[in-house]
């Protein structure tokens, strides 16, 4: 018995020739879950999200998922930046910090892992942000599709961050894009341009903080 | 949600495991279908492929697929390739050659896009491949994941490959990776360690026309 997808398929090219069988045709998916075929804006998706980190991408939902060593290298990557900049007052780090970099496309909201912003370019007149952050930290899940990783790097860059680190933990390496330059970094992760004096050793990122205190 | 399939595939991390016959976590009463059986040996996956380019991880197929854009690359790269062995007979391009990296392993095939092999690597290799290319081409397509890709990459470094280039279609980029070293490269690949004097344009990978013809490019 052909299913109702397979029967559809089969009228679009024409080859049988009973009739439309309508009754089953209302069980489509996309009859019983008009939501899930929706293209969702940024309002409808929060409140979806109920606080839960997540992206849109095209009108689709994507919830943020983070495993153990995911969750420790945020953590251990923002507590240093957070550290720094209350040392040198030049800039703020976010975590989970949605972007809305497109005011006329309300089906789009990129949010990276954490985002650091140097003073000159923190409105906080504006609820929400508008501008890529200064430097953009995406963190890399094996499930990650690498064409997905790698677009959303040039979407930050083409939005005007200056530089992109993505993190691999499965390589425990970091790719550092910058408009100009591709490279891959596994020793010491620093950027002497955006934030002087600032450094992490990679191999901290990805190992347990018992092992290394903050 | 990751298929059983997927996720198999991916915890396998590309070296062999011992076989329970049987899909992890799930009680199978059906008969599996080829496609599904984790016990497949090399004969007879590759009686299951005939003649189409397929893996053998732990003992599952994979069937290889490359819509236009990969098989285009793959092409550019393999002609450039001949050509450049034409000229200096140091060795073979090889596309989709299945590799048996594991000689105990009768479940356990990788097929690199291209391999790259010189002569003195090709001895004892008239029928089946038993090392790591010295250079290990693959083309990454969208759909590849990461982390899959570079396990990959990793597999062929430590099987012996000096060399493994991934190319990323949706990046217009090259990653070269050696023991020591990874990088990218977007103008011009060349592999000194391997082939002196060789040189492709990276662009070159993702024009849909060779450009010594003349003709405009359309691709992208």
């Amino acid at each position: 018995m052909a299913t109702v997808m397979e029967q559809d398929v089969l009228t679009a090219y024409g080859t049988p020739s009973e009739p439309r069988d309508y009754s089953r045709e209302a069980l489509t998916e996309e009859a019983l879950y008009p939501e899930a075929q929706k293209k969702l804006t940024i309002e409808e998706a929060e409140e979806l999200a109920q606080g839960q980190p997540f992206e849109l991408i095209d009108g689709r939902m994507v919830f943020k998922m983070a495993d153990r060593k995911h969750s420790r290298i945020q953590t251990a990557l923002s507590a240093k930046l957070y550290n720094y900049f209350g040392q040198n007052p030049i800039g703020e780090v976010m975590t989970e910090f949605s972007l809305r970099l497109w005011p006329e496309n309300k089906h789009r909201l990129p949010t990276p892992d954490i985002a650091v912003f140097l003073n000159e370019n923190i409105h906080e007149e504006d609820k929400y942000e508008t501008r890529a952050p200064d430097l953009a930290i995406e963190i890399v899940s094996d499930d990650d599709k690498a064409s997905a990783v790698f677009a959303k790097a040039r979407t930050y860059l083409e939005k005007g961050s200056q530089v992109v680190w993505i993190i691999f933990p499965s390589e425990k390496r970091v790719v550092i894009v910058t408009p100009t330059e591709w490279r891959w970094e596994s020793e010491v992760l620093a950027s002497p341009e955006l934030l002087p004096e600032f450094s992490v050793k990679v191999s901290e990122l990805f190992s347990s903080p018992k092992l290394n205190p903050l | 949600m990751a298929t059983v399939m997927e996720q198999e595939v991916l915890t396998a991390d590309y070296t062999p495991s011992p076989k329970t016959g049987y899909i992890k976590g799930r009680t199978v009463e059906r008969k599996l279908r080829p496609e599904e059986r984790t016990d497949l040996t090399i004969e007879e996956a590759e009686a299951l492929a005939q003649g189409r380019s397929f893996e053998l991880i732990d003992g599952r197929i994979v069937f290889k697929m490359a819509d236009t854009i990969h098989s285009n690359s793959q092409d550019v790269l393999h002609g450039e390739l001949y050509l450049y062995f034409k000229q200096n007979p140091i060795g073979k391009a090889l596309p989709e050659l299945n590799l048996r990296l594991w000689p105990e392993s009768h479940h356990n095939l990788r097929t690199p896009d291209i391999a790259v092999f010189l002569n003195e690597n090709l001895r004892g290799m008239e029928k089946y491949a038993t090392r790591a290319p010295d250079l290990a081409i693959e083309i990454a397509s969208d759909d590849d994941k990461v982390s899959a890709v570079f396990a990959r990459a990793r597999l062929y470094l430590e099987k012996g490959s000096r060399v493994v280039w991934i190319v990323f279609l949706s990046e217009k980029r090259t990653m070269i990776m050696t023991p020591t070293e990874w990088r990218w490269e977007s103008v011009v690949l060349t592999c000194p360690e391997i082939l002196p004097g060789f040189s492709v344009e990276v662009a070159a990978l993702f024009a849909w026309q060779p450009s010594a013809q003349g003709e405009s490019s359309v691709a992208g």
